[in-house]
């Protein structure tokens, strides 16, 4: 894919990605002032998944890039702004959730394919664990023995 | 006896009862800061924090904490006395904004010792509880909407599936709304809420193909991208990512305890999918 193509995609995606953060900021009350910096960091995390699909690496693996990115970011903005990790983690990491191969493996199952249920059902848990590991990676990478203040 | 005498507290009863009533004064507002952290869904080492800097800051430096998804267990020790209570959650959610708020004056009272008292902090917390949301309950509905109908525009679909997303996901959260507020049991509202989002996203999808051209596979559109998109609402992102942090911080039970609730959400949205696909088969055979 050229350059030109794939960054209209990318905004594409960018703004659909602030979106759907930005829908789950406003339900779970993030304070006024985290919440453009929560849905930058959902739109950001978006689009380096996407990016990194397009240039071929596998579900799992641009998921987890994109978890770490989102995680590192809210780590910095966290400390900046002296608010609990999780207000700008969360949000932004939700799109990620692998919405598609866990309906995909519910149908399956439903229509009696149980292979193409169970291969779904995999790539959702691969998926999973992705997003869990650059959450988790973002987090020790930044974690000291000392106690927060 | 020598040994005996050790044991004795040497100071006058008056001394050691004012210990007990000034602990179970600061054993109150502990409790209520944990459960209000554990009920806006803040991880159990974050509730554990937060608790010892207010039990700090009211002068109690001997404390532990014990904090699951359920319960929060406290024990306080101040001179020769000590006070151990437990107090149960029951019926918890996310609200961020609280638990931002509690944080903060956790620290605020950290960064002066001694200052406040059990008062103060008590008429502070009432303040961040009697808070109302930030952002209007219709605003939500609108944007979980808007956020619901982007994630199908992202798996590639058209306008009329993201309108099908919007509309299901719209509604499912009305109807969320008004179970939370009846107090209906998490099951039955998950299981309810994907059924009727997804009833809702196939009518639109349906009645916007009939306008089209030729007939459309009732079956083709239920299992469709409009359908899956409208029910991403209810995802239990909270419980999944706090589950991770409690796991990582070594609070093992209170990690699991939100992994299997993360879990039976998602299973009760198996279940209410399960459900519209055999109406829908039934429906149109």
């Amino acid at each position: 894919m050229s350059l030109s193509p794939l960054a209209t995609l990318a905004a594409y995606h960018f703004l659909l990605g602030l979106t759907a953060t930005c829908g789950f900021a406003l339900w779970f009350n993030v304070p006024r002032n985290i919440l453009p910096r929560t849905c930058l960091f959902g739109g950001g995390a978006y689009v380096i998944r996407l990016v990194l699909m397009q240039l071929g690496e596998s579900p799992a693996t641009a998921v987890f890039w994109a978890a770490l990115f989102a995680g590192l970011a809210g780590y910095v903005q966290a400390r900046n702004a002296r608010v609990p990790r999780v207000l700008l983690t969360v949000p932004a990491v939700i799109p990620l959730v692998p919405g598609v191969p866990a309906y995909a493996a519910i149908v399956s199952f439903f229509r009696g394919d149980v292979l193409a249920g169970l291969e779904s059902a995999v790539k959702a848990t691969m998926i999973i664990a992705a997003l869990a590991g650059g959450l988790t990676a973002a987090r020790v990478v930044t974690m000291t023995s000392r106690p927060p203040p | 006896m020598a040994s005996a005498d050790v044991d004795v507290d040497p100071r006058a009863p008056e001394a050691r009862a004012n210990d007990v009533a000034m602990l179970a004064d600061v054993m109150g507002v502990v409790l209520r800061v944990g459960l209000v952290m554990v009920r806006s869904g803040a991880a159990a080492f974050r509730s554990r924090l937060t608790m010892a800097r207010v039990a700090r800051s009211l002068g109690v430096n001997e404390c532990e904490f014990v904090v699951t998804p359920d319960l929060v267990q406290v024990s306080l020790s101040s001179g020769g006395a000590t006070l151990a209570r437990v107090i149960h959650i029951g019926e918890s959610g996310v609200n961020m904004g609280r638990l931002a708020a509690v944080e903060r004056l956790s620290r605020e009272l950290a960064a002066e010792p001694g200052r406040a008292n059990t008062f103060t902090v008590e008429a502070r917390l009432g303040a961040i509880e009697a808070a109302p949301p930030t952002y209007s309950r219709w605003l939500t509905v609108v944007m979980l909407g808007a956020a619901c109908s982007a994630f199908c525009g992202a798996m590639g679909a058209g306008t009329l599936q993201m309108a099908g997303a919007y509309a299901g996901a719209s509604l499912g959260h009305v109807l969320r709304l008004r179970l939370i507020a009846k107090h209906v049991h998490i099951v039955s509202l998950v299981t309810l809420c994907t059924f009727t989002s997804s009833v809702v996203a196939f009518g639109v999808v349906w009645w916007g193909a009939h306008l089209g051209n030729p007939a459309p596979v009732a079956f083709e559109i239920a299992s469709g991208k409009a359908v899956l998109a409208s029910v991403l609402y209810l995802v239990p992102g909270v419980p999944l990512v706090t589950s991770l942090l409690d796991i990582i911080h070594f609070d093992l039970v209170a990690g699991l305890a939100r992994a299997a609730f993360a879990s039976l959400i998602v299973a009760c949205m198996g279940v209410g999918m399960l459900i519209f696909l055999s109406v829908i088969r039934h429906a149109f055979p």
